[in-house]
């Protein structure tokens, strides 16, 4: 039924889709996009306003009235124009392709930052029908990222159960509807630009993510991280505007606002875009020479551009101050600055004014990495960066149109100052607020570069698809990029194995999920739902709690230690273990006694026990600690014998 | 005929992926006449290999009778003297743990020949390798300490008949080829129109210019 559900939710985005190609005039294979980027933008607000599950009806409710108008034999015209479009029809037959293939195959959420945030924040919306920020949860922090990612998994599941496979396929479409946009001007049958535009795209999140011969699992298309559809949308943003011949910007204020509210480095991302797109619409209404009005209009435009962004960003920090305690103006990290005196204290350091050994070391060590080592299939970062002015370049050169040659310029030029921009910005958080064991070793620039890479280069594909319009030569941009594509698709092939694409490969990768899916499932069938649940797992480093955290959701699974040491650990008496260990929890068994009555944890989850936890507090326990020996157990608490009583062993033990 | 080719060339995408399953068919029953021939021939033959007769890696028999994981890298190798087009076990592990690598006699394993297992029954695990395959090789459930099969005398049967389904099943690189390929005739097919196009069009000009 999960299935039918979410090809419901695709038949509503549909229904949009065909709505604003109809009444907009929107180019067909970019609705999906702009429509998806509405449905974000519409939940988020609805959860911030607190009627997310309301709006959920209504934005269903309406969806079948743009259908009803679609079906209408006044709108019957528009919608066969629509379908008409190659890369419309393409985008709806892939995504119910995904969709039934990820309901078959049911992918699982297998990384840290999926458990510690992402996936459980899906789950805690679904269940809940909340937003996560004041989620019924033992986190001991504010779950403070953006929104919009989350609500769309949210959207692909309003129907129906929760499923993990659900979110990830929310994703995807995502993802997909932003490569149909490339394909926006192919007319009727024009193969030969759709399949290059659709494969390009597909292929970017393995071209920039991966490098060198891939010999582990990849969960490119099965992951509910953010890094990829903020890069991705963040090219969409630009691209959806190159797309249109009429070179409207509502379109793109959509995705922009959108982008903000899909992670805080979004915001940044979204202001370089909004930059060059503003600054291709003044110089445009400049170079046609349409009168100062039109540059006026041009420039409020722009402007607009910048509001959206700034009212987006800002609408999620005055949520988080409203609903929570978090502190939104402080980015944190080891220099504890606001963000605005990180960036004027960096440009003070470039300038050379206090310039400290920090700030050189991690700047030379990233201009190092950017040229020197290889991040990607294609190589260095900066090569990336060169194919993307190389693509920009060859738009400008081989096309007829004259605002599409300014467009391409504007975009190079810009571009390249925004990736700068961006790069020093990556550069502060090292110096300013990673610790030193992050900012040493620069752990984690693949990361954060690429989402600007992948969006970057998606954007001047976008310019080098419209270029085919009015190539010149004929058939000279249209071979080149379809040949362009296939030599990055031999490049992927020839470097990641198809068995360990979560296309091509096994359910062994998922094999371990599924036993604590099924042990969690245990201990949910004994714990009275309410009940806060203690977390014991010896050796724990924070993974196996925030496994659990999201498995047991929407039982509580406590944070299970102080504040800000809890979350998983080791937990023996003071002195069993140097004191540096890290997450070693020294409680004595009073100490742990009191916590556990302080905390309210009326049961205990012993995942893992060591002769550590025995040693210490097997007098916590009616009968020693003896069960544990046949495996994971669940204790209760008898308050009035002051012990916890052994329940019953789960996990194939029972 | 022409009339096919016209209508095939403004429809080329679904010309191509019609071709595309006629052909998957085609070859599917191709593959099925060729085990049957193998099979009345001799060439293939069903047999079953005692499980403490392969050599293994990672694989030990218990103290119970159980054929039990003992490291991070179990494995069965399969040289028999035909070729391996399935192989079936009985067990009392998963089947989503267990994978298979083939290749020709001699070939060192590859992630890019790699099938995975389906369960036929409950407790029963069948792999089917492509055409091709001289030798093989079984990784059960990964990890030590997992029960994969039961008894001493446990045994692998090794090119037991197929039905005619598993057949029309895409295996391995067979998969992205059936999605993909027809995509890309049809893209290179209306690329070449193109060209042919252009050319046709500078070759009238060029007339037109002698005149």
């Amino acid at each position: 039924m999960g299935l039918l559900y979410s090809l419901l939710s695709l038949a509503a985005l549909a229904a949009f889709s065909l709505a604003a190609a109809r009444f907009a005039r929107l180019p067909a294979p970019a609705a999906p996009f702009a429509a998806l980027c509405a449905v974000m933008l519409w939940l988020s607000a609805a959860g911030m306003l607190g009627v997310l599950v309301p709006a959920g009806w209504a934005l269903f409710a309406l969806a079948a009235v743009c259908a009803a108008l679609a079906l209408a034999p006044a709108g019957r015209k528009a919608a066969r124009e629509a379908l008409a479009a190659p890369g419309f029809a393409a985008f709806f037959v892939l995504a119910a392709a995904l969709l039934c293939f990820f309901a078959w195959r049911q992918p699982m959420f297998t990384t840290w930052d999926e458990f510690s945030f992402w996936g459980t924040a899906a789950k805690i919306v679904k269940e809940s029908g909340q937003l996560y920020v004041n989620a019924e949860i033992g986190w001991d922090w504010v779950g403070s990222h953006r929104p919009a990612l989350v609500v769309l998994g949210y959207f692909f599941q309003f129907f129906g159960p929760y499923a993990e496979w659900r979110v990830l396929a929310g994703y995807d479409v995502l993802l997909l509807s932003i490569f149909a946009l490339l394909t926006a001007g192919a007319p009727r049958g024009a193969w030969r630009r759709v399949v290059p535009a659709l494969g390009f795209g597909f292929l970017l999140p393995f071209l920039l993510t991966l490098y060198g011969n891939v010999s582990r699992p990849v969960d490119l298309y099965a992951s509910a991280l953010s890094d990829i559809p903020l890069g991705l949308t963040f090219g969409a943003a630009m691209a959806v505007s190159y797309a249109d011949r009429r070179r409207r910007l509502w379109p793109a204020a959509l995705a922009l606002a959108a982008l903000c509210l899909q992670k805080d480095t979004g915001f940044a991302m979204a202001l370089v875009a909004a930059g060059i797109l503003g600054a291709d619409a003044v110089l445009g209404a400049l170079a046609e020479k349409r009168g100062a009005r039109a540059a006026g209009a041009a420039l409020a435009k722009a402007a607009g551009l910048f509001a959206c962004c700034g009212v987006s960003f800002l609408s999620w920090q005055y949520y988080l101050a409203a609903a929570s305690t978090a502190d939104t103006t402080n980015v944190g990290g080891v220099a504890q600055m606001g963000m605005a005196e990180m960036v004027l204290t960096g440009c003070r350091e470039l300038l050379g004014i206090g310039r400290t050994e920090k700030f050189t070391a991690v700047m030379g060590g990233m201009v190092r990495n950017l040229f020197g080592v290889t991040t990607t299939l294609l190589g260095p970062f900066a090569v990336t960066a060169g194919l993307t002015v190389a693509l920009a370049a060859a738009a400008a050169l081989f096309t007829r149109e004259r605002a599409l040659r300014r467009q391409a310029g504007v975009f190079a030029v810009l571009g390249l100052g925004g990736f700068a921009a961006y790069f020093f910005f990556i550069g502060l958080t090292y110096v300013y607020v990673f610790r030193s064991e992050v900012s040493d070793g620069l752990i984690g620039f693949e990361r954060y570069m690429y989402p600007y890479l992948l969006g970057w280069l998606l954007a001047a594909a976008a310019l080098a698809v419209r270029a085919m319009d009015e190539e010149r030569p004929a058939g000279l941009v249209q071979t080149g990029f379809a040949v362009l594509t296939a030599g990055l698709a031999a490049l992927v092939w020839l470097r990641v194995p198809y068995t360990l694409t979560c296309f091509g490969g096994g359910d062994g990768v998922y094999a371990e999920r599924r036993a604590t899916q099924a042990l969690a499932r245990e201990v949910q069938a004994v714990v009275p739902r309410g009940e806060h649940i203690f977390f014991v797992s010896q050796g724990d480093d924070g993974s196996r709690w925030f496994l659990y955290t999201y498995e047991m959701y929407p039982w509580y699974l406590d944070y299970s230690g102080r504040t800000g040491q809890g979350g998983g650990g080791t937990f023996a008496l003071p002195g069993a273990l140097p004191e540096d260990t890290i997450y070693y929890h020294p409680y004595t068994a009073g100490e742990l006694w009191a916590y556990l009555q302080e905390s309210g944890c009326r049961y205990i989850f012993i995942e893992n026990c060591d002769e550590l936890f025995v040693q210490g507090y097997a007098g916590l326990f009616a009968g020693g600690l003896e069960n544990c020996q046949n495996g994971p157990a669940v204790y209760a608490c008898n308050e009035a014998a002051g012990v916890y009583e052994f329940v019953c062993n789960v996990g194939g033990a029972a | 005929m022409r009339r096919w080719l016209e209508r095939a060339a403004r429809h080329k995408m679904a010309a191509a992926y019609a071709l595309a399953l006629v052909l998957w068919a085609l070859c599917a029953l191709g593959c099925a006449g060729w085990d049957a021939a193998g099979f009345a021939t001799g060439r293939l033959r069903t047999v079953q290999l005692p499980l403490a007769e392969l050599p293994a890696q990672d694989i030990a028999l218990d103290q119970n009778g159980n054929w039990v994981t003992t490291g991070g890298d179990p494995q069965w190798q399969l040289a028999p003297d035909q070729p391996v087009r399935s192989v079936r076990l009985s067990t009392t592990a998963p089947a989503a743990g267990f994978e298979g690598y083939y290749g020709r006699a001699g070939q060192a394993p590859s992630l890019r020949r790699r099938v995975w297992a389906q369960e036929t029954a409950a407790g029963e695990v069948l792999l089917v390798f492509p055409l091709g395959t001289g030798q093989a090789r079984l990784d059960p459930a990964g990890g030590a300490g997992v029960a994969v099969a039961a008894g001493a005398g446990a045994v692998l049967t090794v090119n037991a008949p197929l039905p005619l389904w598993q057949y029309f099943v895409p295996r391995g690189a067979a998969g992205p080829a059936l999605a993909l390929a027809p995509a890309l005739a049809a893209a290179v097919w209306d690329l070449g129109a193109l060209w042919a196009g252009l050319l046709k069009k500078r070759r009238t000009a060029d007339t037109e210019n002698k005149e």
